[in-house]
C-alpha cells in the first residue's frame, strides 16, 4: 500500500495550475482541519462523486476521513444554500465556461462558504472563486482520459500532506480571510435575497450565511435568489446573474 | 500516512509554525511529480498491454456494430469511473455514440440488492437482468479481486457476453483462469495512479474502437 508522500519531483517543474493547486490545497486543509465540510460539484457528476468518496473514505488506511458531499448540478444551488454551513468549502470541477458552476461561485460569498474552482479548459470569469487552479488545458478528452481524475486525486493527496504539516490542532481560519466584494474594491458584501415583500422597501438577505433585513429601495424590486451588493444594511446594487438556474 | 516525507526539508521547524512558502513550493513540486509518475505509468501500461488494448477495442467495436450495449461496473471511485466510461460511450466528444449502462449508478437498485442478497451480487443480478449475447461487460477494479466483480464476470460469461476487465495486479488471476476475455492490468503500488491509468486505458480502448468503426463505415 502506498502512502501520501510529497516526494520532490525529479525533472518536472510545476505548472501554473499545479502551483495554484498547492496554494488552494493548503487553504483547504486548514479549513477542513477547522471543521469545514467539503461540497463537491462538477460539470460531470461522477467526478463530483469521485472527489467526495476520496475524502470520506480514503484509500489509505489510517488517513483522516473528512465530511464531503457530492451535489448534482441540478440540485446545486438549492442544496448548497440550505445544507452548507458558513466556513464550509465548495469545490467546483469543470470548465470556466460552465454557467451553472459560475452561478454557484457567484453565490458562495452570500452563503459564507469558500469556493475553490478546479478549471478544466477555460478559466472562470474574473472574480469568481476564491481559488482557481487550471487542471487541464482542454475539456474534450480530459474528463475521460484520466486527467481530471488525476487532479482530484492530487488535490486529496496534497491536502493530506498539508494535514501532516499542520499537525493535530491547526490554527482556525484567520480574520483576513473574510470575503470581499468580487466586482468592486469597496467593502460591500454579496448577499442573496432569501425573501422579499413587494412594496416594503426591505428584503431578507443572506450574507455570509446569515440572514438579515436589508434596505432595497436603491435597487428597486428584488426577487428571491437575486444577488445584491450590500453595505451597512443597504443594498447598493445588483450582481449580474451568471445563469438562470438558482 | 507519511509524516517524514518532507520533514527533511524543514529541519528548522519544531512543528509549532510552518514555513508556508516552502510548504506550498513543496506541494506544487509534489503535484508535478505525481503527474510525471502518472504519465509514465500510462505509457508503460499502453506498451505492456498493447495486444489486450486492441482485443478490447475490437470487442467494443464489434458490439457497437451489432447494436450491443456496454454494461459497466466498479466499486467506490471505480464506480465513478464506470459512470464516466458509460457517459463517454453514449455521449462522446466525437465519433459514434454507443449504448451503455452503468451498473453502479442507481442507489435504489444497489441498496435493494445489498440489503436483500448481499454486496457480492449487486452487479451480477443486473448483468443477469440486462445482459444479452452481443453485449459487453466492462469491469474496473484497482485490485482485480473484488468479489462482486468476479461474480459479475462469471454471470456475464454464462450469459454469452464478452467481458473486458481493467484491473490492478489481481488481474493476473483472471488471466490465469481465463475468467475474462480481455484483461488489461495496471501495475502500480498506488491506488490513485492505478485509477488514473485505468481511465486512460478505457479512453484508449474507446478511441481505438472508434477508429475501427470509422474504417468500416468509410
Amino acid at each position: 500500500m502506498s502512502t501520501v508522500s510529497a516526494s520532490p519531483a525529479v525533472g518536472a517543474a510545476p505548472t501554473d495550475g499545479e502551483s495554484a493547486l498547492a496554494v488552494a490545497s493548503l487553504r483547504l486543509a486548514k479549513d477542513l482541519a477547522g471543521g469545514a465540510a467539503l461540497w463537491c460539484v462538477s460539470s460531470w457528476p461522477h467526478h463530483a462523486r469521485h472527489l467526495a468518496v476520496e475524502f470520506v473514505h480514503p484509500v489509505l488506511v489510517g488517513a483522516r476521513a473528512v465530511p464531503a458531499v457530492a451535489v448534482d448540478l441540478d440540485a446545486g444551488c438549492a442544496a448548497l444554500r440550505t445544507a452548507t454551513r458558513p466556513g464550509d468549502v465548495v469545490v467546483l470541477l469543470g470548465p470556466g465556461t460552465d454557467e451553472h458552476l459560475a452561478d454557484i461561485a457567484s453565490r458562495c460569498p452570500a452563503w459564507g462558504v469558500r469556493c475553490l474552482w478546479l478549471a478544466v479548459g477555460a478559466d472562470p470569469p474574473e472574480g469568481l472563486g476564491d481559488h482557481v487552479a487550471r487542471v487541464a488545458d482542454a475539456d474534450d478528452s480530459a474528463p475521460y482520459d484520466g486527467t481530471v481524475v488525476r487532479s482530484l486525486h492530487v488535490l486529496w493527496e496534497l491536502v493530506h500532506v498539508a494535514f501532516d504539516h499542520l499537525g493535530p490542532m491547526p490554527a482556525p481560519a484567520t480574520e483576513d480571510d473574510t470575503h470581499s466584494c468580487p466586482t468592486c474594491a469597496d467593502a460591500a458584501d454579496v448577499g442573496e435575497v432569501a425573501s422579499a415583500t413587494p412594496g416594503s422597501g426591505t428584503a431578507h438577505v443572506r450574507i455570509g450565511g446569515t440572514i438579515s433585513q436589508v434596505d432595497v429601495t436603491l435597487v428597486g424590486p428584488v426577487a428571491v435568489a437575486d444577488l445584491l451588493l450590500v453595505h451597512a444594511g443597504v443594498a447598493l446594487g445588483a450582481v449580474e446573474p451568471q445563469a438562470s438556474r438558482s | 500516512m507519511s509524516s517524514d516525507s518532507t520533514g527533511f526539508l524543514y529541519p528548522f521547524l519544531g512543528g509549532a509554525a510552518v514555513d508556508e512558502t516552502a510548504l506550498v513550493d513543496d506541494l506544487a513540486a509534489s503535484a508535478a511529480g505525481k503527474r510525471s509518475v502518472s504519465e509514465a505509468l500510462r505509457s508503460s501500461t499502453f506498451e505492456a498491454t498493447r495486444t489486450h488494448l486492441d482485443g478490447a477495442a475490437e470487442a467494443l467495436a464489434a458490439a457497437a456494430r451489432s447494436g450491443g450495449r456496454a454494461l459497466v461496473a466498479g466499486n467506490g471511485g471505480s464506480a465513478a469511473d464506470a459512470a464516466g466510461f458509460a457517459a463517454l460511450l453514449r455521449e462522446p466528444p466525437w465519433g459514434e455514440p454507443m449504448g451503455s449502462l452503468c451498473l453502479a449508478e442507481d442507489p435504489t437498485i444497489l441498496t435493494a440488492l445489498a440489503n436483500d442478497v448481499g454486496t457480492s451480487l449487486i452487479f451480477a443480478r443486473q448483468v443477469g437482468a440486462h445482459g444479452k449475447p452481443g453485449d459487453v461487460l466492462v469491469v474496473i477494479s484497482t485490485s482485480g479481486r473484488s468479489e462482486n466483480i468476479l461474480v459479475a464476470l462469471a454471470t456475464a460469461r454464462r450469459g454469452g457476453l464478452v467481458t473486458i476487465a481493467i484491473t490492478g495486479e489481481g488481474g493476473d488471476d483472471l488471466l490465469a483462469d481465463g475468467s475474462s476475455d480481455h484483461v488489461i492490468i495496471v501495475r502500480s503500488d498506488s491506488v490513485h495512479r492505478i485509477q488514473e491509468t485505468q481511465e486512460a486505458v478505457l479512453f484508449e480502448v474507446w478511441a481505438r474502437a472508434q477508429r475501427r468503426l470509422e474504417e468500416v463505415s468509410s
